[in-house]
């Protein structure tokens, strides 16, 4: 039995390279959401301005544009989600276990979600097939271009799933707390910008 | 069938295997065993995700995150300050009614537990107040978060159990109000049993001249949710078209009006709430297959006869779908437990006589109080960081607030009226 040497740059490099993907996704992702507010708002427009002219503007694109755009953000998105691991989970039972036991359990999940992001590919494939000669009823899009929304979303997950095991392993640290929470963090930083409440207003209780 | 789903679920769900992976993994070998064809899975959630009506989270997520960088959570902080600072525990109240004003604009109670708790529980810490006892109050008004309209497990528990999103949102108005007066009743009770946080003696005068500057500070930022309300009361646009004027009227006063939001940040803003929707979005399409089998499978129609055949008592189920709930919070992450009990529930309630969109109240409120108790409680675990406590220390505090919550869900559990006033 001979073991292949992955040299650790290769393992690196691969981290590093999807984390420049998923930086050009997000903002391709925070893109999608701007087209789909826009789209969304002309549609309300629509309905409030024209509809009081003698103008009868009808939009139903919009709808149709809105709701792709939104499978195809939640895929990518999701995707993107994995790299940080933070698809939600019930870490209680893992986290309370002694640690050995916990991060076997804990490689035992990164395995299944693997394993139902690869069979997520294997049935978006299933799925194009099914969209192969249908189109949208307004715009006419093919439906194999949303329909393949699911397939990358799914490659997108293994791949990532994968980059943040590695990363996790690379950087030496437990692989039970390798989930990121950013959304906490950015509220934090959010709120640490604006002043520190009340501190003259303590004060001047105080004084009064 | 149904046995295969629900083992595969609890296993997995243990295992810490996400719920989104969890749900759809489940589903999965449910319907290979069952030999019906995979590609199923995909056409229900697709069919759940092309969906007009979900569009209303992602957009209010942004709201939210829009809000938080605008500016206006500081006005808010001011505002209830200057409203309640002056009563002995005015501090531990302005955190309640800072919560009440941020959930009218954030449709998740983590987000606004975090964005509340880590400016005040500092500030309570220096009047006085125990840290874990600040820690708790933030805590249990960040539930008012999804019970105050715009709320994400609203619209989700509205698609899934097919009634209007404006309803359920007008549904939780009172409610939230309502727990709101009761904890901040709490707040100042314990402050003045434990005796800090003292009066600070103040004219009306002085009261009035600091209300109407902080008012007047604030007041583009309360407008919105009058004007959001007020248009889905009066039947004008839909949770949906609400949702994006509430984007359009956070990102115009933020960038032109308070000058706090720049065109710069918001592409970094915009990925970030995109990424966050789908994390939320990608449970809701999993969990439609999982509930495409329940339903196939007749389970709600079982769980409703069983359930019939105990009671016909409406005060009895109604009851014991309090403890149900309150224990399903407890353990379940909110929105997967919605997905799932919802269809099965609702239908029963409906057997009793109780409407959908008051039920719908009651298993919002029910599922909230499962953020603030542990074993798992997505609010105390962002206490727990932002004003680094340890689960354990937070307990004791908690007690008093969870008790009273428990009894304002019982309440709101047997006076329909606070939910449904608008009928």
């Amino acid at each position: 039995m001979q073991k292949v040497q992955h040299s650790p740059s290769s393992t690196a490099r691969f981290v590093q390279g999807m984390d420049r993907v998923n930086a050009g996704l997000t903002t391709v992702c925070g893109l999608a959401l701007a087209l789909m507010v826009l789209s969304v708002f002309i549609g309300v427009l629509a309905r409030f301005v024209f509809s009081h002219t003698s103008l009868r503007v009808s939009v139903p694109w919009t709808e149709e544009v809105s709701r792709y755009l939104m499978i195809w953000t939640v895929f990518l998105g999701a995707g993107i989600a994995c790299r940080q691991g933070k698809l939600i989970g019930v870490e209680f039972v893992v986290s309370t276990l002694p640690a050995p036991i916990g991060r076997a359990l804990k490689y035992l999940s990164f395995l299944l979600a693997g394993g139902f992001y690869v069979l997520l590919c294997v049935i978006g494939l299933q799925w194009l097939e099914f969209g192969q000669s249908q189109t949208s009823p307004v715009l006419e899009v093919p439906m194999v271009v949303i329909n393949l929304a699911m397939v990358v979303g799914g490659v997108l997950m293994v791949l990532n799933t994968a980059a943040l095991v590695l990363a996790t392993r690379l950087a030496d640290r437990d692989i039970r707390s390798a989930a990121e929470d950013d959304e906490l963090e950015s509220a934090m930083q959010q709120m640490a910008r604006t002043r520190p409440l009340a501190d003259s207003q303590l004060n001047s209780n105080r004084t009064v | 069938m149904t046995q295969i789903l629900f083992a595969g679920f609890a296993v997995l769900l243990l295992l810490s295997v996400p719920i989104a992976v969890t749900l759809g993994l489940s589903s999965s070998i449910a319907l290979y065993l069952a030999g019906k064809p995979l590609v199923l899975m995909a056409q229900s959630v697709y069919e759940a995700l092309d969906s007009f009506g979900l569009m209303a989270i992602p957009f209010f997520v942004l709201a939210g995150t829009l809000m938080q960088s605008g500016g206006i959570a500081q006005r808010l902080v001011d505002l209830a300050n200057a409203l309640v600072g002056w009563i002995q525990g005015g501090l531990g109240a302005c955190v309640v009614l800072t919560s009440m004003f941020f959930a009218t604009m954030s449709g998740s109670s983590s987000a606004t537990t975090a964005a509340i708790g880590s400016v005040l529980i500092p500030a309570m810490e220096k009047k006085g107040y125990p840290r874990p006892l600040a820690g708790a109050v933030a805590a249990a008004s960040g539930e008012l978060g999804v019970i105050i309209p715009p709320s994400i497990p609203m619209i989700i528990y509205a698609l899934s159990a097919n009634v209007s999103v404006a309803d359920l949102f007008l549904a939780g108005v009172i409610p939230g109000v309502f727990i709101g007066i009761s904890l901040i009743i709490t707040v100042c009770v314990v402050a003045r049993l434990k005796g800090f946080d003292a009066v600070s003696p103040m004219t009306l005068g002085q009261w009035l001249g600091g209300l109407l500057i902080a008012f007047k500070r604030a007041s583009l930022a309360i407008l919105m949710p009058v004007l959001i309300l007020g248009g889905i009361y009066g039947g004008l646009f839909t949770a949906t078209e609400a949702s994006v004027i509430a984007v359009v009227y956070g990102l115009f006063i933020g960038i032109y009006v308070y000058k706090e939001l720049h065109w710069r940040d918001l592409l970094p803003l915009l990925g970030r709430s995109a990424v966050t929707s789908s994390i939320i979005l990608m449970i809701v399409g999993f969990a439609a297959i999982f509930a495409y089998i329940l339903t196939v499978n007749q389970v709600p129609h079982m769980v409703g006869a069983f359930v019939t055949s105990i009671s016909k008592n409406p005060i009895v189920f109604l009851f014991a779908v309090n403890v149900l709930l309150l224990l399903t919070g407890m353990f379940m992450e909110t929105l997967a437990a919605i997905i799932i009990l919802a269809p099965i529930l609702a239908p029963a309630a409906l057997q009793y006589g109780i409407d959908p969109v008051h039920f719908g109240t009651i298993m919002i409120v029910n599922l909230a109080i499962g953020m603030v108790t542990p074993p798992v409680g997505v609010n105390l675990f962002v206490v727990c960081q932002v004003a680094k406590l340890r689960l354990e220390q937070l307990i004791r505090p908690l007690l008093v607030f969870l008790c009273v919550l428990i009894i304002d869900v019982l309440i709101i559990s047997y006076v329909p009226a606070l939910s449904i006033w608008f009928r």
